[in-house]
This record gives C-alpha cells, structure tokens and sequence, in this order.
C-alpha cells in the first residue's frame, strides 16, 4: 500500500467537511493509537481480514470510516460499503437476494419485467464490494474498497463459517444465473468488528487478524479530547480527565457498563458548552443549574457533573449520586 | 534440528499448537510472508526487532479467549533471532522497495549459536542471558540502521566478527558454576524445554470448550420461518392468486442442561476435571441474554442423590430432589451426570449399584436425554458398579475430546446409544 495511513497526519486532526451527491458530510476526528495502524497495515499487507474487538463505545465502527477517509477522500462514500449484521442476518443476505414474490406479483399482473430473473437481484453489502471497481489514485495505485462487517457476534453461531469461501477467495456464485461468477476486482480491506457477546468459531478466527483496541491512556485520551475540542485549555481538560479515569477505575462492578471513549466525548460536549455560558446574562434556570454542577466540581473534584452521561445502570448511578 | 534452524520461531509455533491454540500450516507461512516482504508500515524500523515480531505474532496468531499471558510467556520462552541469510528473499509479491533492506549480509546466525547454548543455563546465568540478548538486539538494529542510512543497494562490509568473540568470552564464563567448576551441559539438557502448566487430566479445559460450544440448541421464535407449503397452497387455491407465505408455528424448543455432580468421597481427586467441566459448559451457554445463561444449572451430591441435591460444592444450599426432576420434567431438560460410579476404587456393591439404577429409571422418566461421563477410562470400569451401569444408558469416559463430543451428540439428539 503506497499509501501509508499515517494518522498523524492533518487529514483527521481535524473535522473534515465535503459535499458527496449534494449532501454536506462532516467527518469527525479519529485519533487511533499506533498498535491499531499496525494492524491495519499487516491486514492489508496479507490480504486478510482484520477482526477487531474492544469495549464498547472505543471506535470500532469508526475506524472503517476513517481508514476510507484517508484511502479515498471525498470519493469515500463510494468504495466503502457496511454490513451491519442483525441476529437475524443470514450469510445470503450479504451476498444477493432475488424478490421472488415480486416476480410472482409481476406474473399475476402480467408485466414485460418478469422473464428478466436480473432485473429482481438486490445485492447485499459484501457482493457490491466485490463489484466495485476500484479507486485509482495519481500515482496509477489501486485504492482498496473498504467493508465492515459490524457486531458479527450478533447472529447466530454458525454465521462467520458461512462466509468462510467468501472472505478467503473474495468470490461467490450466483446458480440463478447460470453459475455466474462475482470476484473482487481488486484489493480488499476488510474490517470484521465484535462485541465479545458469543464465541466465534474457530475455522472463522484463523482466517482472520486479531487485534485488541485498548482502552487510551490519560495522554492519548487527552489528545483525543483536544482534538475534537480545540479551543479548549489542556490542563482544563486534565482535570476532567483524571476524574474521569479515578471513576473509571473505582466506581464500576464488573457487570456495569463502564464509560468508554464515546461517552467521554459527550460529556465533554456537555462540560465545554455550558463553561462557555458562564458569565453570560439571561441564562434560564436549567442552564444556571448545570453550571452550578460545574463549580461544585470545580471545589470538589469527586462530584462528577453530568452523571447521566457516565453511568448508565441505575446502581452505578447511586453508587455516585451519594457522594 | 537443524532444519528448525531456518525455519524461523517455528519452535514458538510448535509450542503454541502444542497447547492447543489451532493454527494450522497457512498462519505460518503468513508469518513468513510478512518476514520476506518485511512491514510496509514502517521503512526504517527493522522487522526483526523482538517487539515488532511480538506484534505480529500476536496479531496473526492470537485469538480473542485465550491466555494473553501465556502466550506472551511462550513467545518469551521460545523466541529465536531469525536468520535470514539461508532465506530466499522473495520478490514478485512485493511491490514495496523495502526489500533492499533486507540485507543478506546480516549475519545473525552466528548470534543464533550463541543463543542456543545460552538458554536452558543454571539460573545465575539467566540474567546475564537477557543483557546479551539486549546487547544482541541493540548491535542488531545498530547494525541495520548504518547499513540503512548508507546506499541500500552496495552490501556493507560484515564488522561482526569481533562481537562474536566477545560474546564467545562471556558463554564460556557462564559454563562455569559457583564453585568455579565447568558445567558441562549435554545436548538434550540444552534443548530441553519446560513449560509450566496444570494439564493433569487428559482432557483440558480448552479441549472441553471447544465441544461444548456446540452444545446450546436454541431456537428463535420470533423469526417464524418455516413456510408451511400446503397452508400456503391451500390459501391460494382460496383466493384464485398469491398473497402470501403462510408460516408455521414453530414451537419454542430450547433445551435446558442440567450436570449432576458426584464431588465427594472418591471423585474428590477429580475436582479440577469437575471445575474444568463446569465451566466450559458455563462458557457455552454464557451467550447474550440472562434467559440463555440460566440454560445451564449444576448440582451436587454424594454418590447418589438421595432426597437433596445441592447448589455448592461444599453441600451448603440444597435443593428437593422431587422438585428438581419435577423442574426436569417441566423445562424438557437434558441430563448429563458426572461420577466414577465406583470405578475409581473398583467398588462393585450391589446395593449401590440398585440405587444408582433406581435413580437413573427415575431420571429416565423425566428427562429425554441422559447421559453418563465417567472420569476414569473405559478399561477401569470393568469389575466395577460402573460397568453395569452403562449397560442402562451411554455412559462415556471423560479422558479425551472425542468421547465428550459423542456424549454431547447424543445429547443433542445427533446420534443415537447403540448398547
């Protein structure tokens, strides 16, 4: 890949905005840390699915996103393809699916369109992946397309070995048209993402890279902080940040749901708009109530603000509340 | 062993299949792929640095639910400095002009000799080990980092052979022990290997998870979708065109399993087998929602359950057995019951052997499915009460991964008992 995704590079340091059909997309800040380029690059390196897993909420569906972003820039939207996979999803449907009953209907009704079987393919996720040619840059490189397969542990046990043909060759046959083979044209990343929630065959795993998003440190989450929030004071959001780890650390039972890096970011959503209200006249009392969380923080750094958005089971919530 | 010598960190490979990690031959020919077209990720950082082969190790090899530490410690134990100058380098895959770095001229092997008569020494030379071994990293990257800085293309001339004296000096120092005598080590004691682990049994916990995880039979009601053909076709005809799929009414078959544990008297030596069983089965019914968890419930008892059974090893909180088969009944569940049935010590009683049939006809009334597993090999049993018993239902030796999976077929309705 001559493209090296180097993150640390202007590309995603800051939002980035363009128009795609008409429509303005912003594409926020995604700050990975150096293990996941790696892995990124090792994955693209041998042609193998990458399977990724974390806490929830640590920026597993993002990556896809973001890695397109660097590969293909505004034309992004167009070689990156997501599969968000229900309990209910089976293997085919990421492959094609023929509306029978509207053939059936057409018959009925006596429409030209029924004889055509191809004008009643709908292509699922993966097959468009394979069918789309791929991005060349100026440097006469072909830019991979890029599919995500989100929360694969969602369906059933057996669904990963259904893909297994798939995602090793890159191809399928379609028998309704005559054995019609669908190959990938070029190059492709995949990202495979997963909750922990069930075990996932083995036959599937070796198939796959494996790799762990950590949770950030202090620094990394800093960095992470400043990068969405600009304009904010670094030691301002250290303080924030140390008592975000100590609740972290300290408050959670196993079986809670510990804040992760998403909730991080909304709260700080909330910590920055309301310290720019401050000082400001004609505030209602609701506003004036949440900059009051602000001070009593400030004067005592274990009365977290804005708790709805840390602590999302109601033990965890009076554990803190009393304090 | 000498051809392991080009072969590279296939020891650590060995050692990890060896303790059941499922690698197969493709996971390592990746590694050498990565190895011949070196890390595109990276130019100037030599692939052979320990970490990075750590990392991609690791990511090529490690699987979510396995020991991290283990691994690390495996990796640790059995790490070999790789030497390229018996490599082919090979060039048509890769696109990357990072092949010129690696150097054929690097001569690592005659580091390699002097790691292997280093490892396995006493252990006041282990310390002395690991700084040679980050010497041996330093001068290594040092090394590649002149010759990267210079033309990639002109070979640099080999300055090796005046460290590898010196490092001649400090092995035969380390040969010699505290009292100044020399420690002449045989071969095999060199190659020799330990690895610390609690595999007692023939069957480890791992080998169980992996049968397990195909035992939980659910089925989802909310998706009904079996078309039930003539319902459909009957509709039809009704209406003189098509409408819809008429569907059948699945019914809600899931299967709970319930494991009754013999945990005192003779099967008190089985207790980590009991623990290992008892949690892969925990593991495997361990998947999303609460209701699936509590698919699985374990009892415990001495010998036979007479009128209790209970919820804890130690006999604390107890339970009816008349209510237990009445919730067996209930739930449909199926029965898996674990003890030697006398095996061990080759009791062969009659008056345990009527109750433990007493108790198997009472099983066998309620449940569908009940199977047997015996922590002692088949060929214990004969002599014993166990032997008699298995005449009455399958009952399977716990000692290897193969009879579990048909104990847990039958279970599953898969296969049937044949006496």
């Amino acid at each position: 890949m001559a493209k090296i995704l180097n993150f640390s590079d202007e590309n995603l340091k800051t939002q980035q905005t363009f128009t795609d059909k008409g429509i303005d997309i912003q594409i926020d800040v995604y700050q990975p840390s150096e293990e996941l380029v790696k892995a990124v690059h090792l994955a693209y390196q041998l042609k193998k699915p990458l399977l990724i897993m974390g806490e929830p909420g640590c920026g597993k569906t993002r990556l896809a996103e973001a890695v397109a972003y660097q590969l293909h820039e505004e034309k992004m939207y167009n070689h990156l393809f997501v599969w968000n996979i229900k309990s209910t999803t089976k293997a085919q449907d990421g492959l094609y699916q023929i509306d029978m009953l509207k053939r059936m209907y057409d018959v009925n009704i006596k429409n030209e369109n029924a004889s055509d079987i191809k004008k009643y393919i709908q292509y699922g996720a993966l097959a468009n992946a394979f069918m789309t040619k791929p991005n060349i840059d100026k440097d006469k490189e072909k830019l991979p397309n890029i599919l995500l397969i989100d929360e694969i542990d969602k369906a059933d046990i057996d669904f990963p070995n259904d893909l297994l043909l798939e995602l090793d060759k890159k191809m399928f046959v379609i028998p309704e048209l005559e054995n019609k083979e669908i190959k990938a044209e070029g190059n492709l990343l995949i990202f495979i993402t997963s909750n922990q929630e069930k075990a996932l065959p083995p036959a599937f795993l070796r198939r796959c890279l494996y790799h762990y998003i950590d949770f950030p440190n202090e620094t990394q989450l800093t960095n992470i902080v400043l990068s969405h929030y600009q304009h904010l004071d670094k030691e301002f959001v250290e303080k924030y940040i140390t008592a975000f780890e100590n609740t972290r650390e300290n408050d959670f039972d196993d079986n809670d749901k510990k804040p992760s890096t998403s909730e991080l970011l909304d709260w700080f959503n909330m910590i920055q708009h309301y310290q720019s209200l401050r000082g400001k006249d004609n505030l209602s009392e609701i506003e004036k109530s949440f900059i009051k969380e602000l001070d009593d923080f400030d004067s005592d750094k274990t009365k977290i603000p804005y708790r709805q958005l840390l602590y999302k089971t109601l033990e965890s919530y009076n554990k803190n509340a009393k304090k | 062993m000498d051809t392991n010598t080009s072969l590279p960190l296939y020891k650590f490979f060995e050692t990890l299949r060896k303790n059941g990690f499922e690698l197969g031959i493709d996971d390592y020919y990746a590694l050498i792929d990565v190895i011949h077209q070196g890390f595109w990720y990276d130019k100037n950082k030599s692939i052979l640095d320990k970490e990075n082969i750590f990392f991609i190790c690791e990511t090529l090899w490690f699987k979510p639910n396995q020991s991290k530490y283990e691994f690390k410690n495996m990796f640790d134990d059995n790490f070999e400095y790789i030497d390229l100058t018996n490599q082919e380098t090979n060039n048509s895959n890769a696109e990357n002009p990072l092949d010129s770095n690696l150097d054929p001229d690097n001569s690592i092997d005659a580091k390699k000799e002097e790691n292997d008569n280093l490892n396995d020494n006493s252990e006041e030379s282990d310390n002395l080990q690991e700084e040679e071994n980050d010497n041996l990293n330093d001068n290594i990257q040092e090394n590649q980092i002149d010759e990267n800085s210079e033309d990639k293309a002109e070979k640099v001339p080999n300055n090796t052979p005046i460290k590898q004296e010196e490092f001649r000096i400090k092995v035969e120092l380390s040969n010699v022990n505290d009292k100044g005598e020399n420690i002449e080590e045989t071969k095999e004691e060199r190659k020799r290997k330990f690895l610390f682990s609690d595999n007692y049994f023939d069957i480890s916990l791992r080998q169980m998870q992996q049968v397990c995880r195909s035992l939980p039979i659910f089925q989802i009601t909310s998706s009904n979708n079996q078309i039930d053909i003539d319902a459909t076709i009957l509709n039809w005809a009704k209406k003189g065109f098509f409408e819809k799929n008429i569907y059948q009414n699945k019914q809600n078959l899931y299967n709970k399993v319930i494991l009754l544990v013999d945990n005192k008297g003779s099967m008190q030596a089985f207790e980590t087998l009991i623990n290992n069983l008892n949690t892969a089965l925990k593991d495997a019914f361990d998947v999303g929602t609460k209701h699936e968890k509590q698919a699985f419930e374990t009892y415990y008892f001495y010998n036979l359950p007479q009128d209790y059974v209970y919820m804890d090893t130690t006999h604390v909180a107890y339970k009816e057995k008349k209510q237990l088969l009445k919730e067996i009944k209930k739930d449909k569940s199926l029965v898996i019951i674990l003890s030697d049935a006398g095996a061990s010590r080759g009791g062969n009683s009659d008056g345990r052997f009527k109750a433990s049939l007493r108790f198997v006809i009472q099983l066998q009334k309620v449940s569908s499915q009940i199977v047997w597993l015996n922590p002692m090999p088949k060929t214990r049993w004969a002599e014993s009460t166990a032997h008699r018993i298995a005449r009455f239902l399958p009952m399977f030796p716990l000692t290897n991964q193969r009879e579990l999976q048909q104990s847990i077929n039958i279970l599953k309705g898969k296969s049937k008992w044949n006496q």
